[in-house]
């Protein structure tokens, strides 16, 4: 039956909004836009409300939410500064790991940002969300193949960029 | 410190690629606002771009939902949007229907079948006072007080969630999440989650629920009693299924059990089957319940 109810939306808006977004941020590396994009890409679904089900409207978040990128952003140069998770019990690292660890993320972060922005986006939504190669296809409209080679793509040039001067 | 440098050597041991996936899958993206005030932000921009038009949505019993801007008169199945003169909205579910909708100020309703909800459309953001008739499950946004008037009691809240039944001199106010100031003339009682109050014999009593997650569970089109009249579940029955049940001598019986509003049939023998009656559909939607012959 097509259509979805205000209480649908609302729990696709709960379950959808942080992947949304950080498939934006992978993107802009702005955050404060991801977030405006995301918001606009929930209203052009809301607009759309009647003509969708609960099972293509993960489909069509990403797909608006790309377009809208597409459309507002100019594509200047991107920075990614992500916190890393593991490292936030300081009592057990000591400062030489640390600072080895911010080195190798400062190298890895600047890298990433050189990335074409499809690569990127379907190596964070992999590493970070956790998402597997099936849903990242799911959700992209893209063949299971097809994520597998961004995958590949992202993986070679990131170990290219970081072999070099090691 | 041995620790210290077992990890670093660990790290050291890794090849280019592994060191990649493994320090990639610690990113964190930095700190935005949560989806909850993301959610919050939306609602806020949606009702100052639909301003003041109505949205309604229109639940039918096989969950098939459609929209409707209501501009002036509407008529939409058995489901009627009225305006009067003095600016009062009334929104009503019809016998055998259910309906959701939200209000200008995020908050959502879903009435039961046979129900009514009249407020005054052109302040309510400042002023929300609301009657109800019937049964309905509110969800509440956070802002100026929200108040209820249904049957003889009044519900006050800020914003959470929670059922109200109002038919026939009953009475019973539900809360889900949040709390909320149900009152009947002088007397008033805080619900907080899980909690009850219900009118009787003039006084009302508040009580912890057994089964909190039955408050809502007549949306879903389930409906549970406990110790509950016959002729109440009954009615039920008629409302749900737009139909009128004919039956003498079940003003003692009381009945303890559940039906689901998805087959007549099958809910007449549920309730019919343990209170040792007969039962008998007729044509032009009428019922016949009676004594079972032994």
């Amino acid at each position: 039956m097509a259509g979805i109810n205000q209480i649908e939306f609302d729990q696709i808006f709960i379950d959808w909004y942080y992947p949304v977004r950080n498939f934006i941020y992978y993107k802009t590396g702005n955050m404060q836009e991801a977030e405006d994009i995301t918001q606009d890409t929930f209203l052009k679904l809301w607009e759309k409300k009647e003509k969708i089900n609960k099972e293509t409207a993960k489909s069509l978040l990403y797909t608006i939410a790309n377009n809208l990128f597409l459309n507002k952003i100019e594509h200047s140069r991107v920075v990614l500064k992500f916190v890393n998770d593991y490292d936030s019990d300081e009592h057990l690292n000591g400062p030489d790991f640390d600072l080895e660890m911010k080195e190798f993320d400062l190298r890895l972060q600047d890298s990433l940002a050189q990335l074409d922005e499809n690569n990127r986006s379907v190596f964070l939504m992999n590493r970070i969300d956790g998402m597997t190669y099936v849903q990242i296809a799911e959700s992209l409209g893209l063949s299971v193949k097809a994520v597998e080679k961004r995958m590949g793509k992202a993986i070679s040039f990131l170990k290219e960029k970081l072999n070099m001067r090691i | 410190m041995g620790r210290t440098e077992n990890r670093l050597r660990d790290f050291h041991d890794l090849d280019t690629e592994q060191k990649i996936l493994i320090r990639s899958s610690g990113y964190k993206v930095p700190d935005g606002i949560s989806a909850e005030e993301a959610l919050k932000l939306f609602r806020e921009k949606l009702a100052s771009r639909e301003n003041d038009k109505v949205i309604i949505a229109r639940r039918s019993r096989i969950l098939c939902f459609t929209m409707a801007i209501a501009a002036g008169f509407l008529l939409l199945g058995g489901i009627r949007l009225l305006f009067f003169r003095s600016g009062e909205v009334t929104i009503s579910a019809g016998t055998g229907s259910v309906k959701e909708c939200m209000l200008s100020d995020g908050s959502k309703v879903v009435l039961n079948a046979g129900s009514f909800l009249v407020f005054r459309k052109k302040d309510f953001i400042e002023n929300r006072n609301l009657t109800l008739s019937g049964e309905a499950f509110f969800d509440v946004v956070k802002g100026t007080p929200f108040t209820i008037s249904a049957g003889c009691g009044k519900i006050k809240v800020h914003g959470t969630s929670f059922n109200i039944f109002a038919r026939n001199g009953l009475f019973k106010v539900s809360c889900l999440t949040g709390s909320i100031e149900v009152s009947v003339s002088t007397e008033s009682v805080i619900l907080l989650p899980g909690e009850s109050a219900e009118l009787s014999e003039n006084a009302l009593v508040n009580y912890t629920e057994k089964y909190p997650e039955r408050i809502k569970s007549w949306i879903n089109g389930e409906f549970f009693y406990e110790n509950t009249c016959l002729i109440d579940v009954f009615e039920e029955i008629e409302r749900q299924f737009d139909v009128k049940i004919y039956s003498e001598g079940l003003k003692d019986k009381y009945f303890t059990g559940s039906f689901t509003n998805k087959d007549l049939k099958t809910a007449l023998e549920i309730v019919c089957i343990p209170m040792d009656l007969d039962y008998e559909i007729g044509r032009n939607n009428k019922v016949f319940i009676s004594q079972a012959i032994k």
